[in-house]
Formats: C-alpha cells, sequence, structure tokens
C-alpha cells in the first residue's frame, strides 16, 4: 500500500488554507503519523526536496514562480522518483491528460474532501 | 448539450462551500445586503477556454465563519491575511469547478491567479448581457460570471 511506502509528504499550494485542507483530508486518510512539509510554490517546494526529500507530494496546479506544470517536469529529471498527485479545481479530462502524460501519478479535484484524495491515492 | 450557465455557477458555489467549510448558502432574500456589510472582493481570469472572468464579493462576517470553520481545529490566529487567503482558495475553487461543468472534455482549461481588487459589480450586475449573478445569505455573497461575447463555449 501507499501509505506503507510513504514516510515524507510534501504538500505545494500557495494558499496555505488549500495547504491546510489537503494536510487534513492525509490526516484522516491515515497518514497522520508521516512527516509533513509546505510549499507555497514550485521553488520552495524544490528547496525542500533538496534538503529532506519526500516520497508523496501533492501539489496545485496554478502557483506563482513557478507552477505545477514546470514543477512536475523538475521533479520527474529527478532519480528519486516520489509518488505525485496533482490537486486542482479546474482539471476536466483533457488537462488530466496532460498532466498524466506530463508524469503526475494521479489527479485530485478541489474541493478536496478525504472520500476523493483516497480515491485517487488509490489509483496509484 | 447546452449547460444552464446558472445552475452551473450555483452548484460550484455550493459544493465549494459545503466541502471547504461545512457551510451551506441559500438563496439570497436580501440583494442589497452589501450596502450595509462591510466586504471583501476578489476575482479571477478563466484563460483558457477564454471565457471570461468571475467576481466575488463576501460579507465580512460570512467570510470569518468560512474561514473559521476551516482553521477550526488549528491554533491559528485568524488574521486578516489568513482570511483573504481563504477567500482566494474559495474564488478559486469556484472558478475550477464552474469550469469543469461548462468547458468540453476536449478543451484545456486554465485559470489565472486570483487578485484581490475592488470592481464595480454591483452597480452592473444585472445589467449587462453575458453576465449571470448568484446572491446567497442574508448577508452574504454575491458571484457574477461575466462572459466575453465571443468567448462562451457549451458543452
Amino acid at each position: 500500500m501507499l501509505k506503507d511506502r510513504v514516510e515524507r509528504i510534501l504538500v505545494v499550494d500557495d494558499s496555505a488554507t488549500a495547504r491546510l485542507i489537503i494536510k487534513q483530508c492525509l490526516e484522516i486518510c491515515g497518514f497522520a503519523d508521516k512527516t509533513f512539509y509546505e510549499a507555497g510554490n514550485g521553488v520552495e517546494a524544490l528547496k525542500l526536496l533538496d534538503e529532506f526529500g519526500a516520497n508523496l507530494i501533492l501539489m496545485d496546479l496554478y502557483m506563482p514562480k513557478m507552477d505545477g506544470r514546470a514543477l512536475l517536469a523538475e521533479i520527474k529529471k529527478r532519480p528519486e522518483k516520489p509518488v505525485v498527485v496533482v490537486i486542482t479545481s479546474a482539471a476536466n479530462q483533457a488537462v488530466e491528460q496532460e498532466l498524466l502524460l506530463l508524469g503526475a501519478d494521479a489527479i485530485a479535484h478541489k474541493p478536496v474532501s478525504p472520500a476523493s484524495l483516497l480515491q485517487s491515492l488509490e489509483k496509484i | 448539450m447546452s449547460v444552464n450557465l446558472f445552475k452551473a455557477l450555483d452548484t460550484a458555489v455550493q459544493d465549494t462551500l459545503e466541502n471547504m467549510a461545512f457551510i451551506q448558502v441559500d438563496p439570497c432574500d436580501n440583494p442589497l445586503w452589501y450596502q450595509t456589510e462591510p466586504f471583501s472582493t476578489v476575482s479571477i481570469r478563466i484563460l483558457q477556454p477564454p471565457l471570461g472572468k468571475l467576481e466575488l464579493a463576501v460579507s465580512r462576517s460570512l467570510l470569518q465563519e468560512i474561514t473559521a470553520s476551516i482553521y477550526g481545529s488549528q491554533e491559528v490566529e485568524i488574521t486578516a491575511e489568513v482570511k483573504a487567503d481563504t477567500l482566494f482558495e474559495v474564488i478559486n475553487t469556484v472558478a475550477g469547478q464552474f469550469l469543469r461543468i461548462l468547458a468540453s472534455d476536449s478543451e484545456l482549461c486554465q485559470l489565472d491567479l486570483p487578485v484581490a481588487a475592488w470592481s464595480d459589480m454591483f452597480v452592473r450586475a444585472g445589467v449587462e448581457s453575458g453576465q449571470i449573478t448568484c446572491c446567497y445569505g442574508r448577508i452574504g455573497l454575491y458571484l457574477t460570471a461575466m462572459f466575453y461575447p465571443q468567448g462562451l463555449v457549451s458543452k
């Protein structure tokens, strides 16, 4: 199970409110005992990845400085290959296909709930 | 398939507030609430497909309620900054949901980042064509979607 493979989780969203909601959902989904890191954009996320690493990354798509697409491309160049879930409000079928081609492992929609997030994580 | 724009906007608002903050809002019984209540505004442009933009005004009391509901279990002081962040996330989520309902499966969707900006939405509401408005709550929430004349794409 994904839960057993994950120790460090990185949540990337320019909204602190969104990061809190995502973290609360993960805790309800059984990830409460994991170590969480938070970043407000792709640049901060890459710094945290360099410093601490992560097995699971949950990221927004639209962010200042470095958005989700650019961050996804950078993560996929790295040898660690963490699991990446993109959480966005505006992901229709076309966007989902594009993100999966870019290397996302799963997509979840905002407003995210524990049930919808779990459903996305179970597809991995 | 034609999409009822008002219904799409209403669904986006209701789903967002219920899932984010466990708050249900009813249709407004006082559409002029903004004349007596202080409020905050935010807007977001829909870049792809180039439909237009959404503007949202929320009374400060309802915004406090939404923020307190989300941050309820946290030891976080609900500052103006926290409330502004919540407001940005609300319109981002509403706009995305609205777009998912409207855009066809093959169209790439893209939103701009939300911006806090005063607008004359109340003056224009219901006057211009290509515009729909939802109003909720006794003192509450006012949402307008404006469409570029050439931009509307039906699913």
